[in-house]
């Protein structure tokens, strides 16, 4: 039972991961699509630590009670996907800042509708 | 054995310097003229020491391969490094005395040139992601960086849509970790021939090849290029052209130990040919002389994907040549794009005429970069295009398809070279000197590699290369009658019929984009 769930689990990140890239396309506000976008990234981030996960094992600090340890490596290559992902994150939204000032608008619609200037 | 490392820090030094000094000219100019003294530097020691050695495999931290950060430099590594160095420090020398670019333009650049250099080194699959990531946020500020409206829209876009790719590869590089507990492409390329028959690693290997492929701009991943590329700044286009949209290919190989196991070959066959005609056909509509270059740059990356698509190896050297070579032409004519829309103030190639009378220079450089991107004989373009296509003899349709492709080129290259043409009345234009420099190195570089084919590259690649058929009549005869049917298509387009306009002009909408994208990843999944 405990097998079946540790794979079944994987089905939250992926879920997470179609539901932000959904968002990213069908959504027509430019934060929208960042919220999306950072929904979709954190399921990928879920899903790097389900990797590492095994039953019934603790966190890798060694002690002579505990003999199953969960593999830290994903764990730790995820702090640097989250930096990336905040610093993604940060640009986006200063471009958009600047596109409202140009466009006044933040929907997508708006902005690429005279598209033959362009 | 520490050059590969010296060769990544180093852009960090002048990075750092410039944080240091105030926002004037004559102090960044010092800064810029060192750092560029110390990239050349790096470069030398680094050929000294590694030339005849190679592979070079450096681990950081004197861990072995698994479990430390390996840089790994082969003989293809090399031609990367030299050509984007050869690149970045020409705009770094274009760019001396100008005032519009100031500290924080050079910063991202050096950032920039710091990751693709890391890129090129490293050998596991989270650190390509890393500097990959890196690279591409660098890039968003660098097109954006002169604030104009449509330099902000296009790179939002671009944002958004390498960031969408990016979870596929990451997705990838998660399935590959669960089946070999590592990142090391070499480790994975070892033991991936027993794990071969899991659906879920040909899943992965899907996954990862959409960030390479989206990064060279293959169609269906296209979408970004023509607007990014076009509505950047002018320096920024030759890098963007010259380099970074090479960075995919440069993964692409990298992953071809792990790729080469699956059915790839035919499809980046198909994908290649498609976007070198798809390209060829959009850019000779457009009349926005940087958009005309932009859709060229997607055909030409076309024409490199075939090359390593690893249908031969004979069609592999074809793509390492076209690789450089683009590199040089497309960045040499978006120099030319800089300087000509300096001189006319327009983007318009129709509002363009009597260059030849006002600039002697940039007339020569320009029809030096035309007929080396149309393929002409004793030009660097010719060599690689003639290797691809007649390494394609055994695919009739391909073949055939790469002929209009190349047809269509230099159509679109005579719109470009007919504002050479007629009387100017204006007075004449002066080129700076260092501008001068820059270019002239580039266009050296371009007839060097169409006249001495036989040296440099092929010594480097070490393939005995003694063919026969460039020079021979029936590829001069060939090349003569392309070029007349070439110039009689462009006076035939060149008067912009309103269909041709109405199709050069068609966008996709951004949703479209995105689910050509997923088109595009289905079909890689199903294929692998």
């Amino acid at each position: 039972m405990n097998i079946l769930l540790a794979k079944l689990i994987f089905i939250v990140p992926l879920i997470l991961i179609f539901l932000g890239i959904f968002g990213m396309i069908y959504k027509q506000n430019l934060l929208n699509k960042i919220i999306s976008m950072n929904i979709a990234s954190n399921g990928i981030i879920l899903f790097f630590v389900l990797l590492g996960y095994k039953t019934e094992a603790v966190a890798p600090i060694i002690h002579q009670l505990y003999k199953k340890y969960v593999n830290p490596v994903p764990q730790a290559l995820m702090l640097t996907a989250i930096v990336i992902g905040f610093a993604t994150s940060c640009v986006a939204l200063a471009l958009i800042l600047k596109i409202h000032k140009h466009f006044g608008s933040i929907d997508m619609k708006e902005i690429f509708q005279n598209d033959n200037n362009c | 054995m520490h050059s590969p490392i010296f060769l990544i820090i180093t852009p960090l030094i002048p990075l750092i310097l410039l944080f240091i000094i105030k926002d004037n000219l004559q102090q960044r100019r010092i800064i810029l003229i060192s750092g560029f003294v110390l990239n050349i530097a790096s470069l030398i020691y680094f050929l000294q020491e590694t030339l005849h050695n190679l592979p070079v495999s450096y681990v950081l931290g004197s861990h072995t391969s698994l479990l430390g950060i390996e840089l790994k430099a082969t003989k293809e590594t090399l031609i990367f490094i030299i050509i984007s160095q050869i690149i970045y420090n020409s705009v770094i020398i274009f760019c001396l005395n100008k005032h519009q670019y100031n500290n924080s333009f050079f910063k991202i650049l050096f950032i920039s040139l710091f990751s693709i250099n890391a890129i090129y080194f490293s050998n596991d699959i989270f650190n390509i992601y890393i500097f990959f990531e890196i690279m591409s946020i660098s890039s968003f500020l660098l097109i954006s960086y002169q604030n104009t409206k449509f330099a902000l829209r296009s790179s939002l876009q671009y944002l958004f849509i390498s960031y969408f790719c990016m979870f596929f590869f990451l997705l990838g590089a998660g399935i590959f970790y669960n089946y070999f507990g590592n990142f090391n492409i070499s480790y994975i390329s070892n033991n991936i021939s027993q794990l071969l028959n899991y659906k879920i690693i040909k899943v992965g290997i899907g996954f990862l090849l959409v960030i390479p492929l989206m990064k060279a701009a293959i169609i269906p991943f296209h979408s970004w290029l023509p607007q990014a590329h076009s509505y950047a700044p002018h320096p920024v286009s030759v890098i963007l052209s010259g380099v970074i949209v090479k960075t995919g290919i440069v993964i692409l190989y990298k992953l071809s130990p792990i790729w080469q196991f699956f059915y790839f070959q035919d499809l980046f066959l198909v994908l290649g040919v498609l976007s070198a005609v798809i390209g060829a056909t959009y850019a000779v509509m457009q009349t926005d002389i940087k958009m005309l270059l932009s859709y060229s740059t997607i055909s030409q990356m076309g024409y490199v994907l075939i090359g390593f698509s690893g249908i031969s190896q004979d069609m592999q050297l074809g793509g390492f040549l076209h690789f450089v070579n683009h590199a040089l032409f497309k960045s040499l004519l978006f120099f030319c794009a800089c300087l000509l829309i300096g001189i006319y103030d327009s983007r318009n190639i129709l509002h363009m005429r009597g260059l030849w009378q006002r600039n002697k220079f940039l007339s020569l450089i320009l029809i030096i970069a035309s007929f080396s991107i149309m393929g002409m004989p004793l030009f660097n373009g010719f060599i690689s295009k003639t290797i691809i296509s007649n390494q394609l003899h055994d695919y009739p349709i391909f073949y055939w398809l790469i002929q209009l492709t190349s047809l269509l080129t230099i159509a679109s290259f005579f719109k470009i070279l007919s504002i050479l043409s007629g009387a100017s009345k204006n007075t004449k234009f002066d080129i700076k000197y260092e501008q001068k420099l820059s270019i002239t190195i580039i266009a050296i570089l371009c007839l060097t590699m169409g006249i001495f084919y036989k040296f440099g590259l092929f010594n480097v690649i070490a393939y005995d290369y003694s063919y026969k058929y460039f020079f021979s009549t029936k590829s001069l005869v060939k090349a003569v009658i392309f070029f007349i049917i070439g110039y009689l298509i462009s006076r035939l387009v060149i008067k912009q019929h309103s269909l041709l306009r109405m199709i050069g002009e068609k966008r996709f909408s951004f949703d479209s984009k995105f689910l050509l994208m997923l088109i595009g990843i289905i079909v890689l999944i199903l294929m692998s």
